[in-house]
């Protein structure tokens, strides 16, 4: 039976795979049998009803895959057999290609459509713990500021959403976590710190950054000269000289006159005396100019610099990137161009916004490659060029921050938190108070039970009476009730009464699943767990204060104002959070973060290249979501969602064909001849299909059918050898990838999915424009900090769908996927649906789904139509209940 | 040779019989069976390297099955015990898919789609069901090192609860240190409060999540079950430090100083052997796993690939060279870490390399395969009869192992995991 469940259920996404509505077949998983033919011929001989060898008899097997899990579970090992090559037997007759492929083919669709079946949970949906990422908006939600949460476990990496309950799981070190984060977050949002008063620090960085060059110098010309007195006489040992041997002395002098060209480099130029250069030291790590620490109180602080950059470095290289935190370790918070020269520098403002409890100093870095590898090489390669290395583009005169400014003080939710005691109240009384008002709303307006708040009172007094502070008791209690189960699970009991109709009476015309009556076994959500529902839909955090009085009022239950409400989140900037995780998750762009890149073969490529195409995405779906753009301009549209960074990369110019500026995302229009514009034009879906140095036709191809074309490979079957074990002679992409095909039990697949992925060849790994492959040749004898010697392989990127449709190259292979837009939609309905409601995608949603692309369809598959069509369902409002057993 | 006796062990070290627990030192068996010699207890080491091997240099060469082989490259550096090792082939769990996953079902060998709807699920590690019988004698009933992120290990842990829920491990050496030997000054009756006060708040939660059970599903019950079971064993940790709040911690005869915070790599998992080490010595626990560093580990071996892009060498000679220094480097260590057992001696004159099994491994091979999975144990602790290549039967369930591991060492379990049984050769020689 597990055996059987693991492939039943692996890579649950997939289960979104069915299309046809309430057609026989959906109920059902049945192999044709024109397959019985083949196990007649090559099989029977062992396994019919009188061999049975291995207990398996396919004489008498129901074709029938999803009968039951037995029955699953032979066919499952029949699949795994055949896919290992291991059935037939070598000295037994074997089963053609063709065949094969054919049986293989039907086999492995219909065992994804048996697990679905034999999945389906009826529609259930189960109790939710708060994410990692509704935990901490939850917490901001009510501390006022948004705490930090790494702490706790990221609950993203057990596959699906990370809103699917029944994958939520909870340990005892999980509670201990919570109760030492909430801990944490609470001593920052009661603290009784003065407001910082807001001051100004200039670093010139000739005194401390430059200088580091300085000394370098310095050391490196001593050591060389250490090794030239050591090596030049023989009678004085080498630990008189500071070396270890011969040998010890040889290399460091070798090394140090590497650097020191490097550093003399640096020192000659006047400008190292008055500012510093931002360069890469000893070839490979990022020295960063720093400010004074900052106040933990947070605050707005401003950025300044005074900068240039040489007039002939590359655009790419004339940015610098700025980050929180110590030298070793800082997050970027993002990244500025410097338009100004080394002789003509200006002044560029940053306004950076930190939270409370945010320790560390700003770091000023040259833009500049993630990978150490990257940056070694790239240097080498220049230092074989110029005989120096990377030489320095960016100067800074000065960097200056000023700040903290506070809108409001205190900066965190403290007055709301701690309420001042009135005059009558003892400690019982007052601590009562506070910590009643402030469980009922962490735990969404649900009043916790007397008992509890006695527990809650008792220990605060306890903590009172062994001579703790006020403020340290009622943190106890507070953190207790942020790791308490009425805080952690988004509890619905439901209504009351089973059959609840309207309360209102209102009724709506429009002709979306009204409900009159319910099915006997779900129960209507109350308004406000439908309020909770909904807030964490598209916002990941609990309702505000309108959306609670809507639910208070009695009217969200109520069409109009459901579905008014439900635009003022999705317009409500908090709405960034269901962009980003839904897309994030519906897309898998964590394959975006998987690989380091290798400059010698990408060097236009890094870290803020990778961050900035993950933002276009998110961005461009915010821009459709925003503008009421049909779904379908994800799939081919005339403008790109940008940023300086991802312009310079693209080479796309703005309006007037200016340079685009700034680091903020907008909107520019394209030539009809650009291949950009819609998500196959995106760098990111193209970095997700490569591996760090070469594109990857078939995850390209996989990732299309998956989530554009709504028609998702099986899963492969698992152990499959890396293609570059292929490697000895330079192919093309396409020429290696078509190897795959080679075997029948790999062929049924690739067959399908691999023509999409060479449409695309002609973006490279980190999804740049090219006509023509570059292989390396031989890698194996090449120099480690050398380009090793290539061929150049023009791209074919023809093909056809298995659709049928024939493409020329990829703009043809484009509109043939823009033409499926419905199929789109499809897909985006169900993973929607799966976010939304917090378990995977069952059968049972399909009529679900077909409503809720129905109704979008009808309103140009905008967006919005498709949450609305959501919101609006049965299903979102209801939860699928026992009736409740006990009474009160 | 005869070995000194329990008893005089027992009065020399007069510290020891104040203590509560003398069970820990064998002391029912030897008050039960007064005549018999107690062994030194046994003990177990898991240490899980995440991303796998370089295939090609780490597995011996499959003509050469038993003690004939010759040690391939990347295992070169344990070529002094190569008759305390036995390296294995074949070994996998059949239901493993997840190739990111190096640790995550390493222990476990379970299913994580095997509850229909859930998209993830585990079982009990084998390093558990060790620890729920060797651990009820010492201070801590199982310790857990988790040396980098989930790169290459996979999400949660290594080990996993009876309920398969994830043990998060130390996250530093350094952690492990003061966990085991910082003498805490707190007064004892202020230590005795701190744990008070500890069960009052798992009361007072438990309040809430009684209240909020009624009139919920059945299964919104089971979902708010997993929190009972958690609070209950929160509780039972609470019992089991009140019965040692008195007993001093032991320190080692040789003490080790505290180890740095920024230890990273190399140097890092030298300590963390070296706390094993002097954990076993105080019999402090008797169970340990290990998530060992990955990028850390690489990075301070001087290579500039991440761990992840290691193990996709196939093909490039940079990393290919890289990805055997890694497997060497770890060969070494764990050559130095055998040494130290051998020579550390219990009170019956055997020693703690005779009285462990210690396993290596990963769930990964090489890139993102899951079968054959790399796999060497040494010690004595199991009576396995080592110094061989094993080559298994193809699909051999890597549980078999842990099953044989647990049995060996007096575990009297009837199964484990997806096993089908011992892997009988272990036991003869």
């Amino acid at each position: 039976m597990r055996l059987f469940l693991s492939l039943l259920l692996f890579a649950l996404p997939l289960c979104c795979s069915v299309i046809a509505d309430e057609l026989p077949s959906e109920q059902q998983a049945v192999m044709p049998a024109k397959h019985r033919a083949i196990f007649e011929r090559y099989c029977f001989d062992c396994h019919d009803s009188a061999s049975k060898e291995g207990q398996l008899d396919l004489e008498s097997l129901s074709l029938e895959i999803s009968r039951d899990i037995p029955t699953a579970e032979w066919w499952s090992k029949v699949l795994a057999a055949l896919n290992a090559g291991e059935m037939p037997p070598t000295d037994a007759e074997q089963i053609t290609d063709e065949e094969k492929a054919a049986l293989l083919h039907d086999l492995s669709i219909e065992m994804v459509k048996a697990r679905n079946i034999l999945s389906d949970s009826g529609g259930e949906i189960a109790l939710r713990r708060l994410n990692r990422r509704e935990y901490q908006n939850t917490l901001a939600a009510l501390l006022g500021f948004r705490p930090d949460v790494s702490n706790l476990p990221a609950d993203d990496s057990t596959g699906g959403f990370d809103t699917a309950g029944a994958s939520l799981f909870f340990s005892a070190d999980q509670f201990e976590q919570y109760r030492a984060t909430a801990t944490t977050a609470l001593i920052t949002a009661l603290s009784d710190r003065k407001k910082p008063s807001s001051q100004i620090h200039r670093v010139e960085p000739e005194d401390t950054h430059s200088k580091e060059y300085f000394d370098r110098q310095e050391q490196l010309l001593d050591t060389i000269k250490r090794a030239d007195a050591f090596l030049a006489q023989e009678t004085s040992p080498p630990q008189d000289f500071g070396f270890r041997d011969v040998a010890h002395a040889e290399k460091q002098a070798q090394r140090s006159r590497v650097h020191l060209k490097q550093m003399q480099d640096y020192t000659r130029r006047p400008q190292a005396k008055e500012g510093a250069f931002l360069l890469r030291d000893k070839g490979h790590s990022r020295p960063s100019i720093r400010t004074p620490k900052v106040s933990t109180a947070g605050g707005r602080y401003l950025l300044r610099i005074r900068a240039g950059a040489y007039d002939d470095s590359p655009q790419r290289q004339r940015y610098v990137e700025y980050a929180i935190g110590n030298p070793k370790d800082y997050q970027v918070l993002g990244q500025v161009k410097i338009s100004g020269t080394v002789s003509k520098p200006n002044v560029v403002e940053i306004p950076i916004d930190l939270e409370p409890g945010r320790s560390g100093a700003f770091q000023i870095l040259w833009r500049d490659y993630k990978e150490q590898a990257s940056r070694y090489v790239t240097h080498r390669i220049e230092a074989q060029k110029n005989g120096i290395g990377q030489l320095p583009v960016v100067w800074v005169d000065w960097v200056e921050v000023e700040g903290p400014f506070f809108d409001e003080w205190p900066n965190t939710a403290k007055m709301d938190l701690i309420a001042p005691r009135r005059s009558h109240e003892d400690n019982a009384t007052y601590a009562r108070r506070l910590i009643q008002s402030f469980a009922t709303r962490a735990f969404r307006d649900q009043t916790p039970a007397d008992e509890y708040v006695d527990k809650l009172v008792q220990r605060y007094l306890q903590k009172r009476k062994s001579g703790k502070g006020h403020v340290a008791s009622i943190i106890d209690a507070y953190a207790l009730i942020l790791s308490s189960p009425s805080f952690l699970y988004m509890l619905e009991h439901g209504e009351p009464t089973a059959l609840a109709a309207d309360p209102t009476g209102a009724s709506s015309d429009d002709n979306g699943p009204q409900t009159s009556s319910l099915d006997s076994n779900l129960s209507r959500l109350t308004d406000r767990e439908l309020a909770v529902r909904l807030a964490y839909f598209l916002w990941s955090a609990p309702p505000d204060a309108e959306l609670y009085s809507a639910a208070d009022e009695g009217t969200l239950s109520r069409d109009d104002v459901l579905r008014a409400q439900t635009d003022r989140l999705l317009n409500d900037p908090r709405s960034d959070e269901f962009i980003s995780s839904f897309t994030h998750q519906w897309l898998d762009m964590v394959r975006l973060d998987m690989f380091d890149f290798d400059a010698r073969f990408h060097p236009e490529f890094d870290q803020a290249v990778r961050r900035s195409a993950r933002q276009e995405v998110y961005s461009t779906i915010r821009h459709v979501l925003d503008q009421r753009l049909p779904l379908g301009t994800l799939l081919k549209t005339d403008f790109v969602m940008v940023n300086d960074v991802l312009a310079d990369f693209y080479g796309i110019n703005g309006p007037t064909d200016l340079p685009v500026q700034g680091s903020h995302f907008r909107k520019v229009t394209l030539p009809p001849t650009s291949p950009r514009g819609g998500l196959l034009g995106t760098a990111a879906i193209h970095v997700m299909g490569a591996d760090g140095t070469r594109s990857v036709p078939a995850i390209r191809g996989a990732w299309v059918l998956k989530h554009l074309l709504h028609d998702p490979p099986p899963p492969p079957p698992a152990n499959i050898p890396q293609l570059s074990r292929l490697s000895g002679k330079p192919r093309s992409g396409r020429e290696l990838q078509t190897l795959h095909q080679e075997a029948p039990q790999c062929a049924q697949c690739h067959r399908k999915i691999d023509p999409i992925g060479f449409g695309l060849e002609n973006f490279t790994a980190a999804g740049l424009w090219r006509d023509a492959e570059t292989v390396s040749i031989n890698p194996a004898s090449a120099k480690k900090f050398q380009l090793p010697k290539s061929k150049s392989f023009d791209i074919d990127s023809s093909g056809t769908l298995h659709h049928g449709e024939s493409f020329g190259n990829y703009f043809e292979l484009r509109d043939a996927i823009a033409a499926h837009e419905d199929a789109f939609a499809r897909g985006f309905a169900e993973y929607l649906i799966a976010y939304a409601l917090g378990r995977p995608y069952q059968i049972s949603d399909h009529r679900l789904a077909s409503d809720v692309t129905r109704q979008a369809s009808q309103k140009g598959n905008r967006i919005d139509a498709f949450v609305h069509a959501l919101v609006q369902s049965e299903t979102f409002q209801t939860k699928w209940a026992e009736r409740p057993r006990v009474g009160p | 040779m005869k070995t000194p006796t329990r008893r005089a062990f027992l009065a020399s070290s007069s510290a020891f019989i104040a203590l509560p627990f003398l069970e820990s030192f064998g002391y029912r068996r030897f008050a039960t069976a007064a005549a018999a010699t107690t062994s030194a207890p046994k003990r177990m080491i898991f240490l899980g390297m995440g991303y796998g091997v370089t295939s090609e240099s780490w597995y011996p060469n499959l003509e050469t099955p038993g003690y004939d082989y010759e040690l391939p490259e990347s295992l070169k550096p344990l070529a002094r015990y190569k008759q305390d090792i036995t390296v294995f082939q074949n070994l996998e769990h059949a239901h493993s898919r997840d190739g990111h996953s190096g640790s995550t079902f390493w222990l476990t060998g379970a299913d994580r789609y095997a509850i229909p709807g859930q998209s993830f699920h585990n079982s009990i590690s084998a390093d558990q069901v060790a620890a729920a019988q060797f651990g009820n004698e010492t201070r801590f009933t199982s310790l857990h090192l988790n040396g980098g992120n989930d790169n290459g290990h996979g999400p949660g842990s290594i080990s996993w609860n009876n309920q398969g829920k994830p043990i998060a491990g130390m996250p530093h050496p350094v952690a492990m240190y003061h966990k085991l030997f910082s003498s805490d000054n707190m007064p004892l009756a202020e230590r005795q409060a701190l744990l008070a006060d500890d069960r009052s708040a798992l009361d007072t939660v438990l309040s809430d999540a009684r209240s909020v059970t009624k009139g919920l599903t059945k299964t919104d019950k089971d979902k708010i079950d997993e929190y009972f079971q958690s609070i209950r064993e929160i509780e039972i940790r609470i019992a089991k430090d009140e019965q040692w709040l008195s007993v001093p911690k032991k320190q080692p005869a040789s003490p080790i100083k505290e180890p740095s915070e920024t230890l990273e790599g190399i140097p890092e998992v030298e300590m963390a052997y070296e706390l094993m080490l002097a954990a076993m010595q105080t019999d402090a626990s008797r169970v340990f796993t290990y998530r060992m560093p990955g990028d850390s580990f690489v990075s301070s071996l001087g290579s500039s690939y991440s761990a992840h892009n290691l193990s996709h060498h196939p093909g490039s000679p940079e990393r290919t060279r890289d990805s055997i220094l890694r497997d060497q480097k770890n060969a070494e260590l764990l050559a130095g870490f055998i040494r130290k057992l051998k020579a550390s001696k219990e009170p019956d004159g055997s020693s703690l390399y005779d009285n462990v099994s210690l396993a290596f491994g990963s769930n990964l091979r090489t890139v993102h395969s899951l079968d054959n999975c790399p796999t060497l144990v040494t010690g004595g602790g199991a009576g396995f009869q080592h110094g061989r290549h094993l080559v298994m039967e193809a699909k051999t369930p890597l549980c078999n192992l842990w099953l044989s591991m647990l049995r060996g060492s007096g575990v009297n379990v009837p199964s484990f995991g997806d096993a089908n049984g011992i892997i009988d050769e272990l036991f003869q020689a």
